[in-house]
C-alpha cells in the first residue's frame, strides 16, 4: 500500500515531497503584519462568543479549494475560513461580504468603531496566558499501552465537511504506541455538534514503512486519537 | 497611486470582516490590541532559557524531559498553544525535528510567532519523508548514521527540541548560553550557535 499525501484535502500534506525547497528565511524576530493580528483576533473573538471554534475553523480551512489553499498564506486561509463560518452561522452572506469589501475599498482609511466589550478582552487575555483548556482524564482506561503494535485505520472524509486529525500518510500502516496522553476533545465529534474526548497516543512509525524512499534509520512520531487506531495481533 | 499588492487586498478584506464582527459584537479594537501586545511579549527567548538551564543543570534537564510542564512553568512559559509540551533531546545519535503536517501547530508561548517557512506547504509536506533534504535547505548536512525523529503535532500536544550544547562553551554562564539557542535549533532545522571567538 503506497500512502499518498492529500487524501483528505489539500491540507493533508505529510509526505508531499514534490513541492520544491523550503522557503528558508534567516533567523530573526518574526512579526505578524497588522492585518494578520486582526485575523487572529477575529478567530479568537468568534470562538469566545461561540460562533465557531478551533475545530470548525480547521474544517473550514480544509475545505478551501486546493488551488487556493496551496497559493494562500497562513492567515489568508484563516480569513477565508472565518468568512465561511460567518456565512454558515447566518451572520452574513457571500454577497454581504463582497459588498462590505467594496465599501471598505472605496474608503480604505475609514476608521472603524472600536466596539466595547471589556469582558471579551479579558477572556482573550486569559486564553493567551493559559491556553485553551480541554484535557482531562475520564473514568475509563485507555485501550492501548506503550509497546502495543497498532494499525492506523483508513479514514476518508469530505474536505470542508468531515474532519480528522489522522494524517493520510500513516493510514493503513503499522506503528508502535510510545506514549499515552490525557484525553483531548475529538475534533470530528465537535464539528458534528457532539462533546467527546478521546485518549491520544503517540505512535512511532518507521519512515521507510511509510515511504520506500525514506532513510532506513528515520522515524515519524504521530499523535493519534484512540478511534484512529486498532490493535494489530 | 501604486498598484495594490495582495497584502493590501488581504488587509482590506480583513478590515471588512472586522467591521462586520465589531458590529455584531464578536470582536473589539481592544481585543486586537491585546493580541498585538501578547505577541510582543512572547518569543523564542522563553524556550531558550529552558534549554540553557537544561545544559547547565542536570536536575533541570531531567525535569524538562520528564515533566516539561513543571519545568517550563518555572520559566513562565505556559500559555497559548502550549498547554502540553513535550521536550525531546538531540544527542550524538539522534536529531529531532518538529512539524505540523495538517495545519501549522506550534508552541507559540515558548517559541513566539512561527516563521513563514514553518507554515509553508514545502516544509509541512517534505519534512516527514525527507528530513535530511529539508536540513540541506537550511544548510545542514547530517551524518548518515544519525537517526532523525520527526514529531508531527497532529494533536494538541506541542513539541520542542533541546539542541546539543555547542563545543567550547564550558566556561559560559547560563545567561550567555541563552544567546546561543536559536529558534530554529528548538524546531530542529538548525543547531545551537557556536560562541563568537
Amino acid at each position: 500500500l503506497t500512502t499518498r499525501p492529500r487524501v483528505n484535502g489539500a491540507h493533508d500534506l505529510g509526505g508531499a515531497a514534490d513541492l520544491g525547497p523550503v522557503p528558508v528565511e534567516p533567523i530573526g524576530p518574526v512579526d505578524n503584519e497588522r492585518w494578520e493580528d486582526v485575523v487572529f483576533t477575529l478567530m479568537l473573538g468568534g470562538a469566545m462568543r461561540g460562533v465557531f471554534g478551533v475545530e470548525t475553523h480547521r474544517t473550514a480551512m480544509e475545505g478551501i479549494h486546493p488551488a487556493l489553499y496551496m497559493t494562500s498564506s497562513y492567515f489568508e486561509r484563516w480569513l477565508y475560513a472565518i468568512e465561511t463560518l460567518l456565512i454558515e452561522a447566518g451572520v452574513t452572506t457571500a454577497e454581504g461580504i463582497e459588498e462590505l469589501v467594496d465599501a471598505v475599498a472605496s474608503d480604505p482609511d475609514r476608521e472603524l468603531p472600536r466596539g466595547t466589550d471589556p469582558q471579551l478582552t479579558e477572556d482573550i487575555r486569559t486564553i493567551l496566558a493559559d491556553g485553551f483548556q480541554g484535557e482531562g482524564w475520564p473514568d475509563r482506561a485507555p485501550l492501548f499501552k506503550p509497546g502495543d503494535r497498532v494499525l492506523a485505520k483508513v479514514i476518508r472524509v469530505e474536505p470542508g465537511r468531515g474532519h480528522t486529525r489522522s494524517p493520510g500518510y500513516v493510514q493503513g500502516h503499522l506503528g508502535v504506541v510510545e506514549e499515552v496522553y490525557p484525553p483531548q476533545p475529538l475534533g470530528e465529534a465537535i464539528v458534528a455538534g457532539e462533546e467527546k474526548t478521546e485518549f491520544v497516543y503517540r505512535v512511532d512509525f518507521r519512515a521507510a514503512d511509510l515511504w520506500p524512499d525514506a532513510h532506513p534509520l528515520d522515524r515519524v512520531k504521530t499523535d493519534l486519537f484512540e478511534s484512529y487506531i486498532k490493535e494489530e495481533r | 497611486m501604486s498598484t495594490p499588492t495582495r497584502t493590501d487586498y488581504l488587509a482590506l478584506r480583513a478590515k471588512a470582516i472586522e467591521s462586520l464582527m465589531i458590529e455584531k459584537g464578536l470582536v473589539t479594537e481592544d481585543a486586537i490590541d491585546a493580541v498585538v501586545e501578547y505577541q510582543k511579549e512572547i518569543g523564542p527567548l522563553r524556550g531558550a532559557r529552558g534549554v540553557a538551564r537544561a545544559w547547565v543543570d542536570e536536575d533541570y534537564r531531567k525535569l524538562l524531559l520528564e515533566d516539561p510542564m513543571t519545568a517550563l512553568d518555572e520559566l513562565g512559559a505556559g500559555g497559548f498553544a502550549s498547554q502540553r509540551v513535550v521536550a525531546v533531546e538531540n544527542t550524538e545519535a539522534v536529531h529531532n525535528m518538529v512539524v505540523c503536517t495538517l495545519c501549522s501547530c506550534y508552541p507559540w508561548s515558548i517559541l513566539g510567532v512561527p516563521p513563514a517557512w514553518y507554515k509553508s506547504p514545502e516544509y509541512r509536506g517534505r519534512v516527514v519523508r525527507d528530513p535530511r533534504g529539508v536540513l540541506r535547505d537550511f544548510g545542514l548536512e547530517l551524518d548518515d548514521g544519525v537517526e532523525v525523529r520527526v514529531w508531527d503535532s497532529s494533536s494538541e500536544v506541542r513539541y520542542m527540541v533541546i539542541p546539543r550544547r555547542p563545543r567550547g562553551t564550558e566556561s559560559l554562564s547560563e545567561e550567555e548560553l541563552v544567546g546561543l539557542v536559536t529558534r530554529d535549533s528548538m524546531i530542529g532545522t538548525g543547531l545551537a550557535q557556536e560562541p563568537a571567538r
